[in-house]
């Protein structure tokens, strides 16, 4: 639903199969509630030669089968939210990296194992899964990549981790936002993320 | 009617109809203003990089937006319908206690006068968005005196809430005429006592999150603010706030909501011609199942903030759980119309658009339930998008259909049908214009103030704001047709709908005679009575005049002045501005406080009769179970701070033991003095019981005796600590934090003791005159009710500071 | 009779105090200190609530009416310390 990417990043396919088993299951359920509804609306109006009102069917097994039907289809939703939380489960990669994210008022602080740090600019080695280390240096922010399908709050005083593995280069303008009010700049905590090849990734590593 | 009779009839009254109004127009009126934000906000939005408002503005309009709406208008026209239809739907002539309604009332206006003045003092007014987060919104973020204003006028509306709600479940408890069995509550009233039930349990987290962080901006205690108070280890005023304030959050939505569910309850069979499907499965849906779960799904607000991912599991499920009742409920709605013959009149075209919208926003609901799906969704516009679809489609929707059903009740007139067929047309397509194409927006963050020229934001945007401005113009529609309605409508008849309820078919006024004060419909229009004049002249009696108990009161609007103006200078302390207007508030408080116990001393207000049907409270008298009801909300109050503390002193690293702090010796004797004081309490009750009058008289006075040195030691003591260092301003951030915890909770707690030790003069001095009696000493009882809360909660704040 | 009775909770409480203060300060663990010191105040809040305010009197609607806040504060206590992680 986000990518226009050429090879999906694993968080955005597993945020993309749970929206739709959602997204199919709602319609199904509003669609048949709704019409249901409509259906009556248009059936029992009040015209000539209808019948006077009286009681319809009316019987436990009706409570009971919105019980069985309701707790069945989010049980099965349930279930696949369950599978899905390798998004929120930080793996254990033996080569990872971790890059620790501040927020601000107002932008975003990218400090780097090598210990250069950049302003508004991520920037992440291709194919490899990046561990973000998120917090704030005063007050409530929230970082959120919304083409990867991550976001974790930026709490002063606490650090938050939110992982993901991106399989294209390039640069991706504007793709992280702050998504809570922080002030007047908040709608200016605008980064890019930009992903180079990981030969590149190494040689500015080791560059000191 | 002249014109000052007719203000003092609106400034005096307690009755129930004429609260009910008040509530009503007052509520419309903030709905308007915040209907005014929303367009500022829409058109700041409808274009990429626009300035029409800059930053702050922006941002101050989206909170107040928020706030007014939720607090000074959802709510606020659900109690007014509450106030209006509860006592004729239970048979009653007046709720419980009509002059803590009016209270309420006053209350409410008082907070939101506050509420709008925030604009217009220097700085403007909140901007940290209605869900106030901290640290943005203490006063080392966001400095000045409107956001305190705004949030001192919103903590008076908690307590204009928590006062009504008492009223209001009394007397639906307590007050129901004879035959008038639970079992045959309108569904309205029924889902009254859920939504009051609900807010009795809710709100005083409210009042503790906003008491502390008031306390932070008038007081300077440190609990969310201050840069050195953030520099201590493992502090989290952030987790402290979201915990508090969603506590309160979640229920919150749906004490906006029931009401409207309440209202679709008792509309639908009038349009149908046959009863609800699934009656009693809709009240226990919701009393057993949606109530007690809508405690436990708050943190699915907090599933971003770091908290374990089994807890944010467990959320999950409850979240997911609470969807199936409200399955339940609305396909009972569905079913409603299965065999009726449904007439489309405007309340029920406005009900059937209160379930379609339901369904669609409450689905969304169920996405945002999944912490992953929430990773993306979380602070988009898909959640602007689901709770408008709620609270404005549902909500609104519901209690519009609310005014076009009770409006020929309350006037005597029919509306115009094809102006209110028009108005739900229009509106309905108009606020899905608006809404749906936010559900596509979930990579745009709410509450920013431009967004720049990229993919769709900008054609979504505009589509929203044309809708915006197509809703809101639509309810033009609404206010022409309530205004020409109320004066020129064509006489409706007494049952135009042709309901069994009791509104509608008790002719209860035209047989009982009118008693000064009473309010009864007279052609049309709703006159006030005077006893001179019982067939329906325009008199109006007030409490002094004419030396009877009557049944208006100027007391509870004076207290509503002094309120307004005290909290309005309580931001500019320590200016001379300011303190002056403190201090006249706080005179008209005194003053009005005194005159109100004379009042009750010289009898000179009379108290609505009793109701017969009282299962399952028979035998309990009415202020009794009116102070049990006040004091369970009050357990809420302080265990809600105390769970603050707790979390204070868990996640802080390096907390002070309290014995090297307190005095120990002194805070065991003062705590022996306080449950001493409850014993001797007890033995006044036990006195009276056995019609000893002197007795009673010696343990008030010991009770007042001991509860005095109570204080004064505790004076004493703060004295010692605040000399010894230890205080809110004290050098090291850790004992200013410290130091806040102890004085606010001990403080809190002072201040009930003192209030208490001011009661018992009031209760000494009518002991005095030979009020109480073997079988007549309901407010010694009372009162021992409130004390001896007042000392259990000491028996937790004692050991909590003095001890560990 | 009831006289006793009052009494009698009246002299609990004051014991319970002085033995919260005991514990307090002997045990030495932080945690069962807490516990032990709790329990007492609970105790102490149950003898008023029943003995004083004469809960055990009333209709049970009213003892539920009680219950249930206590029991939302449960939930909230729990889980408020779960999120401590």
């Amino acid at each position: 639903m986000f990518s226009g990417l050429l090879t999906v990043p694993p968080t955005t396919a597993t945020f993309d199969f749970l929206f739709n088993w959602y997204l199919v299951s709602a319609i199904i359920a509003g669609g048949f509630v709704i019409g249901l509804l409509l259906f009556f609306s248009v059936k029992y109006r009040a015209k000539e030669g209808a019948p006077p009102a009286s009681k319809g069917p009316e019987s436990i097994w009706i409570v009971v089968a919105v019980i069985v039907i309701m707790g069945g289809a989010l049980g099965a939703a349930g279930y696949q939210s369950f599978a899905s939380q390798t998004n929120i489960l930080i793996p254990n990669s033996p080569n990872s990296v971790t890059i620790m994210v501040t927020g601000f008022q107002w932008g975003w602080n990218f400090t780097y194992p090598n210990g250069h740090f950049a302003i508004d600019n991520l920037t992440v080695p291709v194919g490899q899964d990046v561990i973000l280390n998120i917090t704030s240096r005063d007050v409530y922010h929230e970082f959120g990549i919304t083409m990867l399908a991550v976001k974790e709050d930026a709490i002063p005083g606490k650090v938050n981790q939110l992982w993901f593995e991106m399989p294209n280069p390039g640069i991706y303008v504007d793709a992280i936002h702050c998504f809570q009010l922080c002030g007047i700049g908040h709608s200016f905590m605008i980064a890019n993320l930009t992903a180079v090849s990981q030969a590149s990734w190494n040689s500015w590593m080791s560059s000191g | 009617m002249g014109a000052t009779a007719w203000l003092r009839r609106w400034v005096t009254t307690t009755n129930h109809k004429d609260i009910g109004l008040l509530y009503l127009f007052t509520a419309l009126y903030f709905g308007m203003a915040g209907g005014a934000l929303s367009l500022l906000i829409r058109v700041q939005l409808s274009v990429p990089n626009n300035n029409f408002l800059s930053a702050i503005y922006y941002d101050q309009a989206v909170t107040m937006h928020g706030l007014i709406m939720i607090f000074w208008f959802l709510s606020p026209l659900a109690v007014g319908f509450f106030n209006y239809l509860v006592p004729l739907q239970i048979g009653a002539k007046d709720l419980a206690f009509p002059r803590l309604n009016a209270l309420s009332y006053w209350f409410f206006l008082s907070g939101g006068i506050l509420a709008i003045a925030s604009f217009f003092v220097p700085g403007g007014s909140a901007a940290s968005g209605w869900t106030t987060y901290q640290p943005l919104s203490s006063p080392a973020f966001q400095p000045g005196p409107g956001p305190t204003l705004a949030y001192v006028g919103l903590l008076l509306l908690a307590v204009s809430v928590t006062l009504g709600s008492v009223n209001i479940i009394t007397s639906i408890l307590w007050m129901r005429a004879k035959g008038m069995g639970l079992t045959k509550l309108p569904m309205f009233t029924w889902f009254a006592l859920f939504t009051t039930g609900a807010m009795l349990y809710a709100f005083p987290t409210l009042i503790a999150a906003f008491a502390l962080n008031a306390s932070d901006r008038i007081i300077g205690t440190s609990f969310f603010s201050s840069p050195a108070v953030l520099s201590i280890p493992g502090i989290d005023p952030s987790i402290l706030w979201d915990d508090l304030f969603w506590f309160f959050g979640h229920p919150e939505v749906y004490i906006v909501l029931l009401p409207a569910f309440g209202v679709i309850a008792d509309i639908i069979p009038s349009f149908t011609g046959r009863p609800l499907a699934g009656r009693n499965w809709i009240l226990i849906s919701t009393a057993l199942v949606v109530l007690p779960l809508s405690f436990g799904v708050w943190m699915h607000h907090m599933f971003l903030t770091g908290i374990p991912v089994t807890l944010q599991d467990s959320f999950d499920i409850s979240t997911e759980a609470i969807s199936i009742p409200f399955g339940i409920i609305i396909i009972a709605f569905v079913l409603s119309l299965v065999r009726g013959r449904i007439q489309f009149k405007t309340p029920f075209l406005f009900v059937l658009g209160a379930v379609v919208l339901f369904i669609i926003g409450g689905l969304m609901g169920v996405f945002l339930s999944s912490p992953v799906l929430d990773r993306v969704f979380n602070g988009s516009y898909f959640v602007v998008s689901h709770f408008h679809y709620v609270m404005v489609g549902a909500t609104i929707f519901g209690l519009f259909a609310a005014i076009y059903y009770w409006l020929p009740r309350m006037t005597g007139r029919m509306y115009n049908e094809t102006l209110g067929r028009v108005h739900f047309l229009i509106s309905f397509v108009g606020f899905n214009v608006l809404y749906a194409p936010m559900m596509l927006l979930s990579d745009m963050p709410r509450r920013i103030f431009t967004y720049p020229n990229t993919g769709d934001l900008g054609i979504v945007n505009e589509i929203a704001t044309i809708g915006a401005f197509v809703f809101v113009l639509a309810q033009t529609l609404l206010a022409y047709n309530v205004v020409h309605t109320w004066f020129r409508g064509t006489p409706s008849g007494p049952n135009p709908w042709g309901s069994k309820d009791l509104e509608w078919t008790s002719d209860a006024e035209a047989r009982t005679p009118a008693v000064s004060g009473e309010i009864a419909p007279r052609g049309g229009w709703i006159g006030q009575l005077s006893a001179a004049t019982p067939s329906g002249g325009a008199g109006v009696v007030p409490v002094s005049a004419e030396g009877h108990a009557g049944h208006a009161s100027i007391r509870p609007f004076a207290l509503g002045v002094g309120v307004t103006l005290f909290f309005l200078g309580v931001p500019f302390y320590p200016s001379m501005g300011g303190i002056g207007t403190m201090v006249i508030g706080a005179l008209v408080v005194f003053y009005t406080m005194i005159s109100w116990a004379r009042d009750d001393l010289r009898e000179r207000f009379s108290v609505p009769d009793e109701g017969e049907e009282r299962f399952p409270f028979a035998g309990l008298p009415k202020v009794k179970l009116g102070m049990w009801v006040f004091l369970s909300s009050e357990v809420i109050l302080f265990g809600t701070l105390i769970a603050a503390y707790l979390y204070l002193r868990e996640a802080v690293v390096g907390w002070p033991l309290a014995s090297s702090i307190h005095n120990i010796p002194l805070g065991t004797a003062n705590t022996i003095i306080l449950l001493s004081s409850g014993f001797t309490m007890a033995m006044a009750v036990y006195s009276i019981k056995k019609g000893d009058q002197k007795a009673l008289l010696l343990w008030l006075a010991a009770t007042f005796v001991l509860g005095s040195v109570f204080m004064g030691i505790k004076l004493s003591e703060w004295s010692d600590l605040t000399s010894a260092g230890f205080s809110i301003t004290s050098a090291n951030p850790l004992y200013q934090l410290v130091a806040s915890a102890y004085y606010f909770l001990v403080g809190l707690h002072g201040a009930h003791v003192t209030a208490g030790l001011i009661v018992m003069v009031y209760l000494m001095k009518k002991t005095l005159s030979g009020t109480y009696t073997k079988d007549s000493h309901g407010a010694i009882e009372n009162f021992a009710l409130y004390w001896a809360f007042v000392d259990i909660v000491w028996c937790f704040i004692f050991p909590l500071f003095y001890l560990l | 009779m009831k006289v006793r009775v009052l009494l009698s909770v009246w002299l609990y409480t004051i014991l319970a105090v002085i033995c919260e203060v005991y514990a307090a300060e002997s045990i030495s663990s932080v945690v069962t200190a807490a516990s032990v010191v709790i329990i007492f105040a609970l105790s102490q809040a149950a003898a008023v609530v029943l003995f004083y305010m004469d809960l055990r009197e009333e209709p049970g609607s009213l003892i539920l009416m009680v219950i249930i806040p206590i029991m939302f504060l449960a939930g909230l206590l729990i889980s408020v310390v779960a999120s401590l992680g």
